[in-house]
């Protein structure tokens, strides 16, 4: 055994030092850790095979990685992605091990047992390199990414049957039939496990966890249920990072979720570098020297044929751009292919030599990888760059007198919206790949390119543009940008939104129409909108009633603080109005805050009433109820503004959007009854407004309960807000009942 | 939009058979129509809602009316048929305590 200290400490410096040079020229760490590996493999004489040790701590790299991935993907995401999963996913693993299998078998007359467990580990992808550049780059939720990872994840399930028919192949001693129900049986009971200790006990154990308010306690627990639940699935028989992935959307059900995630990145991407540096010592640098002409071969032949089998494939239902860089990102062998290529080693079912071969363009076809899933833009744009940008040149070439949008942020989205709400032809020019699917998917006209590059700006027809809008968040954007439209012509009008007043004389030199300091137009807005919340809670908190009254006349005061009261009733159903018609936050509150002055300054009457007007017992008991009254308006107030931020979030949600509708609808029917109680006492209408807020047949606990049920598959901040805005809800129904029979109690004292 | 179409069942029975949506612009449509249903005599009212969609506190507030003008009368109105949307308004109301609700216009004829 090898003093490890030394080769650690080469390790990690050789990595490091790889690792800086390589990112000055923006190529990913992976291929860092996997040159690092090859250089000590082959300095320290080192081979990762047979060493168990390593071989694990390489492992829990991908279950780490997995576990991540997996938070990302809760049930009911996994759900959504059906397709790119179950069909896209058979697909390629069945064709890719189909047609290589057939070529091993026919062309290179490998036994056929061989050539199907071959063709199976083929058509395997390298699951921690795509998603880790995937992930680094932020494309994991573009088109691409979810197809890649359904495949990916399909790839990984396979692995259970493809190691499973090679124990078939190679065991005589069991039946067929006793391995399948095996193997069904454990996936069965492991799965069972794992997703009843997900849902019942991992909520509350993070619960405890987040108590003690202890970061190490809560990086022990993450650690806890990583490799536990990864070892209940390999103690099944399934990889450990199958069960990585459940553990992790069994806590991206949780709201633990982000915090977990910000937790374990260090440690994933340390145990990760781990397994690459793995990867990085199976190359044999002597078997690619005496082979060098079959490994490039077959290297270059295997990832051709998969490419155009995935890219084939993925063109049932993705444009050929993502389809090409889907197949593109997928077409390397992946890091399970090596424990298969492994098994048929140690099984005798293939010339070693060959297997070994076969490793070698498994680990080539990785270190190029990240080369080409970094340049996939370059590469489809060999094959598809003219026709993509012509579809997008032609659209815009219908513009004319229309509005070049540079940038398609947060803020440009806006912008675009904006400008389609009020019917103004745009374009729009951005060169990040995620804000173009979304620009795509939004409907827009949008082109892929530099916002600075003047042959893409005079192919949008610039000269003839309306406007230039810069909505770029880089400053540096913004003034390369403003220089290369003032060289194609200085005359075009640029609207450019600047990080702050400092910046403008930056851009004097160029043709600004308007530069918008974006602090101060939003301060402006701000204020502007507290300005119309004021004059709105001014308006409607004038008093109508007591704009004069005495002590020395208690009994008209007292009929005074009644309508006025009543008048609270009024601003209440303003508020539901507000909520009806989608009204801004500002706009709700500020009935709520006119609530809030006119019931003080009822309240001050009342006070002023009890404590120095000379009542008679009738009087007493009659301001006693105004009282309470006030006491449950207040509250009811108080209730309905915390509901209002609570429908408003629920209104967002797909699945409980009818349910604020209709509270809004159901609620507003008690208020109005009970405004026409307060105004004009009838028994007939209480006797009504009574059922309606008696709750008597537990409607809204049955409403709750279908919300909370399976069907609605909410998760669980869904759920939370639903039981908070239910028990407002309930709440609410048990004021208007009380204010309901203190009417009744002021008309039976009339 | 809102369609009623008027369906005389026998003396002093009808069912009324709403089409569209029932809310702030329609309201007044109904209150007509259950107006013009108790002058003429009827005392009772079958609230056909298959086809409502949606209905807002002013719908909501013009059946509490027809009921209460129908009560004064001791008739009675009943509703069938309505949406999962329409049935969650009722039990925010607590419209589902006050009103006889059926699921077909069968049930709802032979409640009387």
């Amino acid at each position: 055994m090898h003093n490890l200290i030394p080769i650690l400490i080469a390790a990690v410096g050789l990595a490091t030092l790889l690792n800086v040079v390589l990112k000055k020229i923006n190529m990913p760490t992976v291929i860092g850790y996997i040159f690092t590996g090859a250089i000590i493999g082959t300095a320290f004489d080192i081979h990762v095979h047979g060493n168990e040790t390593l071989e694990h701590i390489a492992e829990f790299g991908v279950v780490f990685l997995m576990f991540s991935i997996g938070l990302e993907f809760s049930v009911s995401h996994l759900k959504s992605m059906k397709k790119e999963v179950f069909l896209f996913g058979l697909l390629e693993v069945g064709v890719c091990a189909v047609v290589f299998a057939s070529v091993a078998h026919l062309a290179f007359d490998v036994n056929l047992k061989a050539a199907i467990v071959v063709g199976l580990g083929l058509a395997l992808s390298s699951t921690a390199i795509v998603l880790k550049i995937l992930n680094e780059t932020g494309k994991i939720k573009s088109e691409v990414g979810r197809n890649s990872l359904g495949i990916l994840i399909f790839q990984d399930i396979a692995v259970i049957p493809i190691l499973l028919l090679i124990t078939i192949f190679t065991d005589t001693g069991r039946s067929l039939s006793d391995l399948l129900l095996t193997t069904s049986m454990n996936a069965v009971i492991a799965l069972g496990i794992l997703i009843a200790i997900g849902k019942l006990l991992l909520g509350h154990i993070f619960k405890a966890v987040a108590a003690t308010n202890s970061k190490e306690i809560y990086m022990g627990s993450i650690l806890l249920t990583v490799v536990g639940a990864s070892y209940i699935a390999h103690h099944f028989g399934f990889s450990y990072s199958l069960g990585g992935f459940i553990a992790g959307m069994m806590i991206a059900d949780t709201i633990y979720k982000y915090q977990v995630e910000a937790d374990l990145i260090p440690f994933r991407d340390l145990l990760l570098g781990v397994f690459f540096v793995s990867v990085g010592l199976q190359i044999d640098f002597k078997i690619v020297a005496a082979n060098i002409a079959p490994v490039v071969g077959l290297g270059a032949g295997i990832i051709l044929v998969k490419t155009l089998l995935i890219f084939c494939l993925l063109l049932v239902s993705s444009s050929k751009k993502v389809a090409l860089k889907s197949a593109i990102t997928l077409c390397q062998i992946g890091e399970f292919s090596l424990v298969v290529f492994s098994l048929v080693l140690a099984n005798q079912m293939m010339d070693p030599t060959v297997v070994q071969i076969l490793m070698v363009v498994a680990i080539i076809s990785m270190v190029m990888a990240p080369f080409l899933i970094n340049n996939v833009d370059s590469l489809t744009g060999i094959f598809f760059k003219s026709k993509i940008e012509e579809d997008a040149l032609d659209q815009s070439s219908m513009l004319g007198g229309h509005v070049i949008l540079c940038g398609f942020g947060s803020f440009g989205r806006v912008v675009s919206d904006q400008l389609d709400a009020s019917g103004i032809n745009h374009v729009v020019l951005t060169n990040n790949t995620e804000a173009f699917v979304k620009a795509k998917e939004s409907q827009k006209t949008v082109v892929f390119g530099e916002p600075d590059d003047r042959d893409t700006l005079e192919r949008l027809k610039i000269r003839e543009a309306m406007s230039v809008i810069l909505a770029l968040d880089d400053f540096e954007d913004v003034k390369k940008t403003s220089a290369s439209i003032t060289l194609i012509d200085p005359k075009i009008k640029i609207i450019a939104k600047i990080p702050s007043e400092e910046e403008r004389h930056e851009l004097e030199d160029f043709n600004h129409e308007l530069l918008v300091d974006s602090n101060q137009h939003t301060a402006t807005l701000l204020v502007d909108q507290i300005n119309r919340s004021r004059l709105l809670t001014k308006e409607t908190a004038t008093l109508q009633y007591l704009t004069d009254y005495t002590l020395d006349n208690p009994g008209e005061t007292i009929h005074k603080v009644e309508r006025e009261q009543t008048r609270l009733l009024d601003v209440i159903s303003r508020s539901f109005n507000g909520l009806r018609e989608e009204k801004d936050i500002m706009h709700i509150k500020a009935f709520h805050d006119s609530f809030k002055v006119l019931s003080e300054i009822i309240g001050g009457v009342i006070s002023d009433l009890m404590s120095e007007a000379s009542l008679s017992p009738e009087e007493y008991e009659r301001i006693n109820i105004l009282l309470d009254n006030q006491h449950q308006l207040i509250s009811m107030n108080d209730t309905l503004e915390q509901l209002g931020h609570e429908l408003q979030a629920l209104k967002k949600n797909e699945k409980t959007r009818s349910l604020s509708e209709m509270a809004v609808e159901g609620l507003d029917t008690i208020l109005l009854t009970l405004m026409d109680i307060a105004g004009d006492y009838d028994e007939d209408d209480m006797l009504m407004y009574e059922g309606m807020t008696s709750n008597e047949k537990g409607g809204l606990s049955r409403i709750r309960e279908s919300y909370l049920g399976a069907e609605k598959d909410l998760d669980a901040s869904g759920k939370s807000l639903l039981l908070s805005s239910t028990n407002h809800i309930d709440r609410l129904r048990s004021l208007f009942g009380q204010v309901g029979n203190n009417y009744r109690r002021l008309s039976e004292g009339a | 939009m809102l369609r009623i179409d008027v369906e005389d069942i026998d003396t002093g029975l009808q069912v009324l058979r709403l089409f569209g949506t029932l809310d702030g612009l329609t309201f007044m449509d109904l209150n007509k129509a259950m107006n013009n249903s108790v002058e003429t005599g009827v005392d009772r009212i079958v609230l056909d809602m298959e086809e409502v969609d949606y209905t807002t506190s002013a719908g909501l507030r013009v059946i509490l009316m027809g009921a209460k003008a129908l009560k004064e009368k001791e008739g009675e109105l009943v509703l069938f048929g309505m949406n999962s949307a329409v049935k969650e308004v009722f039990k925010l109301s607590g419209f589902d305590t006050m009103f006889k609700t059926f699921a077909s216009e069968e049930e709802a004829l032979t409640s009387f």
